[in-house]
């Protein structure tokens, strides 16, 4: 039977701490809320630093690039605009459409996959939100198993957690 | 004005308290100026009206010079645009230290600036109703869209540029806005609740996040430079004399940085004093703003310099023959207005007293935003008012109309940037938090 359990803590440095400390128990870090962006809580919860967001990157640009190219292209070649015997399609201008398109549908695909992996728009809080997350608290949430519970709970008290709360999950609100 | 002695916040609950702080219920004298900008607008925007319905007769515009004040107005915003990019995106990935407290308004200064020199081309239109016959796609009407035209170019720069602008300004402001979410209650809570998306600041979040903004950042750079090179291209890819010039992309953006940076110090003066945030906002940061605009300063004043010369070394008469009616023929006076207030003006910053004196700073900032529409002035009416032919020169006058619009202009972009000043954080207070956290302060 797995617990679930929230510590609320006044400093990032004494999170950073708690961090190892209940891992070393056996318990598993799900969540850690923070008001700042922190990638040294990324390491030691052992999640890469670095996110899939950047191949959306990579083929939103690829997908703009090839967009606006390929419609100026089209265009030239439907209704041939010949201007100062230059030849048909111009790269010259090419470039130009080109870049900007890259830049616009990378930017949107970045965008798009940015609030698809962070689960935005959410519209439901989560069970272990506390609203002072967003202000100077830091939140471990964690599970572990039941008989572990009050060892685990000392251990949050012993690295500094101002507060210990035990989460209903679905199991236990049987 | 004597800067106020504050000390810097040093916990995350004090930076909030002095940031989201500033939004406490504004006075009747921060509503009567919201009153005025907005009676600023509605005239402004009853004059372009009168336009439509009238004609564009009603405009000074006219041969030869068919581009007016609408089209100097509209390079004069996409300007003012700029320095909010380089601000928030190139010194980011530069890390330079002290675009943190500055950053949120300088972005919200481009996205208005951008939104009010996108509607310049349409007023210039006259048949605005007809607008999407600019807009690049396939039609019935075979009015297909020229790709070598700058004009398509401007088109997908400007909108790529708003759209990325934006995106940028409101995705940076999602932690903050959950944080306001946070600590308000009934409406405010549900409005600042959408808004925040749902954010909670989940290590997955910020995961995404970082990373995300970081790639925001590289692209608004790169963009930010080919945004005013291309609104150069509509004037260099002509064969007007005093336009068709290799140099007019770099001048134009550090012209366009020039302006901006100066709109900067003439917004956050006052901004800062109104809304108690002179702990974050301090003359240190104002004084890196004064130092890079000596910069952007002497490289515009070298772009002055090299016209010249470029002129005389080609030996094109008709070249050096504008250059030289520009600096003592009919609008000698513009000529001269932009000259010194923009290169001999910033250079008032290499005096230490001057630079930290919020008086001078201010009064800085506004000379070179004068010295900059000058600028604009000077390139569009004076190289057209003065072309090839002798018989088909000519001089312009703005109407009356057209000063009102950009009256409206003026008070429309007022109007905005005080709403943002006390609807949503104006400086950002997650990153002044990580700032705190970098430095060891908490």
């Amino acid at each position: 039977m797995k617990e679930r359990l929230l510590g609320i803590f006044t400093s990032l440095g004494q999170l950073e701490e708690a961090i190892p400390l209940i891992q070393r128990k056996g318990a598993k870090v799900r969540t850690v809320y923070s008001p700042i962006d922190c990638r040294e809580i990324l390491e030691k919860i052992g999640v890469r630093k670095t996110s899939p967001v950047r191949f959306a990157t990579l083929l939103g640009g690829l997908a703009g690039l090839s967009l606006g190219v390929g419609f100026a292209i089209y265009t030239f070649l439907e209704w041939k605009f010949v201007t100062s015997g230059k030849p048909t399609p111009p790269a010259v201008p090419l470039v130009v459409v080109g870049f900007e398109m890259t830049i616009l549908f990378g930017f949107l695909s970045t965008l798009l996959c940015m609030l698809f992996l962070c689960g935005l728009p959410r519209l439901r809080g989560s069970q272990g939100y506390d609203p002072r997350f967003s202000k100077d608290r830091f939140g471990l949430l964690l599970e572990c198993d039941r008989a572990q519970r009050e060892e685990i709970e000392i251990s949050l008290e012993q690295a500094g957690a101002e507060e210990v709360r035990v989460l209903r999950t679905r199991e236990t609100s049987q | 004005m004597k800067d106020w002695q504050a000390s810097t916040p040093k916990s995350y609950s004090e930076v909030q308290e002095v940031i989201l702080g500033a939004l406490s219920p504004p006075g009747r004298s921060y509503w009567g100026a919201v009153i005025l900008c907005l009676f600023g607008l509605l005239y402004g925007a009853s004059c372009w009206a009168y336009q439509i319905l009238t004609g564009m007769g009603v405009a000074g515009i006219n041969h030869p010079v068919n581009w007016g004040i609408y089209l100097v107005n509209f390079v004069f915003w996409v300007g003012i645009a700029h320095s909010g990019t380089l601000i928030s995106a190139i010194l980011y990935l530069l890390r330079a230290r002290w675009r943190t407290s500055i950053a949120r308004a300088a972005e919200a200064m481009t996205v208005f600036a951008v939104m009010i020199a996108g509607l310049f081309p349409f007023i210039h239109l006259g048949r605005v109703w007809i607008f999407y016959w600019i807009i690049p796609y396939p039609n019935q009407r075979d009015l297909w869209p020229n790709f070598q035209s700058p004009l398509v170019f401007d088109f997908l720069a400007i909108s790529t540029y708003l759209t990325v602008s934006s995106m940028f300004w409101y995705m940076g402001m999602l932690p903050d806005l959950a944080a306001l979410r946070d600590q308000s209650t009934g409406l405010k809570r549900r409005i600042y609740g959408i808004f925040s998306l749902g954010w909670q600041g989940t290590h997955i979040q910020w995961r995404h996040y970082g990373t995300a903004y970081l790639l925001f950042a590289a692209f608004a750079t790169p963009l930010v430079i080919s945004v005013h090179s291309v609104v150069s291209w509509d004037f260099a890819l002509s064969i007007v004399p005093g336009w068709h010039s290799t140099i007019f992309a770099p001048y134009f953006v550090a012209g366009a940085i020039h302006s901006g940076l100066a709109m900067v110090l003439t917004l956050l003066i006052p901004m800062r004093g109104l809304l108690g945030l002179q702990p974050l906002i301090n003359v240190g940061t104002l004084e890196s703003i004064a130092k890079t605009m000596v910069l952007t300063g002497l490289i515009v004043g070298y772009s002055y310099g090299v016209e010249y010369f470029m002129a005389w070394y080609s030996g094109n008469m008709f070249e050096w023959d504008t250059f030289i009616w520009r600096a003592f023929g009919h609008y000698a006076p513009q000529f001269w207005v932009m000259v010194v207030c923009n290169v001999a003006g910033p250079l008032l910053f290499l005096i230490k007293a001057i630079r930290t004196n919020l008086i001078w700073l201010f009064a800085v900032g506004i000379i070179v935003n004068i010295g900059m529409w000058y600028e604009r002035f000077v390139i569009i009416v004076g190289s057209m008012s003065h072309e090839y032919v002798p018989h088909a020169w000519g001089v312009y006058s703005p109407s009356w109309v057209e000063l009102s619009i950009m009256l409206g202009s003026f008070s429309m972009f007022l109007f905005l940037f005080l709403l943002f000043c006390k609807f949503v954080p104006p400086v950002s207070v997650f990153e002044m938090k990580e700032h705190l956290w970098t430095h060891g302060k908490v």
